[in-house]
């Protein structure tokens, strides 16, 4: 009964996380650059009953097969497919359309990766990330006097400044991407975290790490009817493997009432 | 009266052995490709019961066939197909028919697995999401480099440098010779893969698993009402046993 009471605890426990990670994609439904996240389990070990001093057969005794001890979460899997992108008319709110990311300067030397790309110009003529720290960018100019051209940025990512009839390169935004998307971790503000030693590459839409759009926003790829789906079923998953917790509490319940 | 309780607790204990599986697979409903599984028990061996004491000379008198409690038979895996549920990611791999991808543990044996939610690993490497290497037909990891490759319906998947690779998508004669072995692998004990033929590799799709938890909760019911009923014959060959040891002997 024990093992029954486990197999249904680390179920539990599991659904719970599914539950976690539904409740903080519905969150986020409108963070712009938010991408959809979805847990997915895997079995546990499985332990042979030829050695458990159950009445058995002789092939069970001589085999190896085995009674399962419950599920985990493997992994909490990204879905990094594009979100909507929709207009803002700003001139420093980029969207990414295609895989990239935006770099953003994580003040150790490294960088963190974001698809969020509603940035503002400071005094210092840098681009600021909505969580305070700077977008990585090669600047060919000085940016004092930003503010005072009309801003335009391409597909490639080049910042162009026009004054009347002249037209200034500024300066170049270039994208990034990993091998393995799937083991970027988030760590809040839209930003996600480069895993140690992953190989970090940069380029821009010859590359194709994907176009950028100057005066849009890329919404969450949130799909709330999927998810409220998910939530349903998730729930009644929890139902039913409490429903085996209680079988198995009940059973002890008589086991003990043997000897009355 | 004796050898009845411990029939009965045969009985007890087989169905908690039951209950346990139960709860595994009902536990695993959202697992990726699980496949459920069922202890199927059956009668304990015939004895022939003899009478002595009441037979002439003490001879033995043969009253007939008897089974002693119940048995743990067989665990026995369903390879049933599970639904197919669309994620739209290139390494999302199904397998729609019979077929198992050929993974490499890390102590250099291989396991074979349904569950096609793969990943690129740092070097490049098309791994699961636990890290172990998917082998090509030569039994060698497969170098992918990007996530986004295109793989058709026979598991030939296509590289960016335009050479291609085949996964090692196998098949078992006996499927009952395949072990769980957790993580959503399955290893063989006896018996060598073969090539695997009438299946369908679909990208993009991942397969869900096999339980259907409303037969679940019956069988749920059935073997808690089947414990039950062991534990009522228990507690009343204990008053029969008591009244034999309290009663018949008063004056």
């Amino acid at each position: 009964m024990i093992r029954i009471l486990q197999t249904g605890r680390t179920s539990l426990n599991s659904i719970q996380k599914k539950m976690d990670t539904i409740a903080n994609n519905i969150a986020n439904v409108q963070t712009k650059g938010y991408k959809s996240q979805k847990a997915e389990f895997e079995d546990l070990v499985y332990d042979q009953i030829a050695e458990r001093g159950v009445p058995q057969s002789q092939e069970v005794r001589e085999g190896s097969q085995g009674i399962g001890t419950g599920s985990r979460v493997k992994n909490i899997n990204k879905d990094f497919s594009q979100g909507p992108l929709t207009e803002t008319k700003n001139t420093y709110d980029l969207a990414i359309e295609g895989e990239g990311f935006f770099g953003i300067e994580d003040g150790n030397g490294g960088i963190y990766l974001t698809r969020d790309g509603a940035f503002s110009l400071d005094n210092d003529g840098r681009l600021v990330h909505s969580s305070g720290r700077y977008l990585v960018m090669q600047t060919n100019l000085v940016a004092d006097h930003w503010s005072r051209l009309d801003i335009s940025i391409d597909e490639e990512g080049q910042v162009r400044g026009a004054d009347g009839n002249t037209s200034l390169s500024l300066a170049s935004i270039p994208l990034f991407t990993v091998t393995d998307k799937n083991s970027l971790t988030s760590i809040g503000d839209n930003l996600f975290a480069i895993e140690e030693g992953t190989d970090l590459y940069m380029g821009s839409l010859s590359d194709g790490l994907g176009r950028i759009r100057q005066g849009f926003l890329e919404e969450s790829n949130v799909d709330l009817t999927e998810e409220l789906v998910d939530m349903l079923t998730t729930q009644r998953a929890y139902q039913l493997n409490t429903r085996s917790i209680t079988a198995a509490d009940e059973m002890w319940g008589m086991t003990n009432n043997l000897r009355r | 009266m004796i050898r009845g309780l411990y029939t009965a607790a045969t009985g007890m204990i087989v169905q908690e052995r039951k209950m346990e599986n139960v709860s595994q697979n009902l536990a695993n409903v959202d697992t990726v490709s699980f496949k459920k599984q069922e202890v199927l028990a059956r009668a304990y061996n015939n004895v022939t019961i003899s009478n002595r004491a009441s037979s002439p000379n003490n001879r033995r008198a043969p009253i007939g066939q008897m089974q002693l409690g119940v048995i743990v038979d067989d665990i026995h895996t369903d390879f049933e197909q599970g639904v197919l549920d669309k994620t739209g990611k290139a390494l999302d791999l199904a397998i729609d028919g019979q077929g198992f991808f050929t993974i490499l543990l890390p102590n250099g044996q291989e396991a074979y697995s349904r569950d096609g939610s793969f990943a690129v690993s740092r070097d490049g490497l098309l791994t699961t999401k636990n890290g172990y290497p998917v082998l090509d037909r030569q039994l060698q990891p497969i170098y992918v480099g990007r996530e986004d490759v295109a793989i058709d319906e026979r598991g030939r998947i296509r590289l960016m440098d335009g050479t291609s690779v085949q996964l090692n998508i196998v098949d078992f004669p006996d499927l009952q010779t395949l072990n769980k072995l957790g993580e959503n692998m399955y290893r063989v004990e006896a018996g060598q893969p073969i090539e695997a033929e009438d299946f369908v590799l679909r990208q993009g799709f991942l397969e869900q698993s096999n339980i259907n938890p409303l037969d679940e909760l019956v069988k749920m019911i059935e073997i808690s009402r089947s414990f039950e009923s062991n534990q009522r014959v228990i507690q009343s060959l204990d008053d029969t046993l008591g009244k034999a040891a309290n009663e018949v002997g008063r004056l």
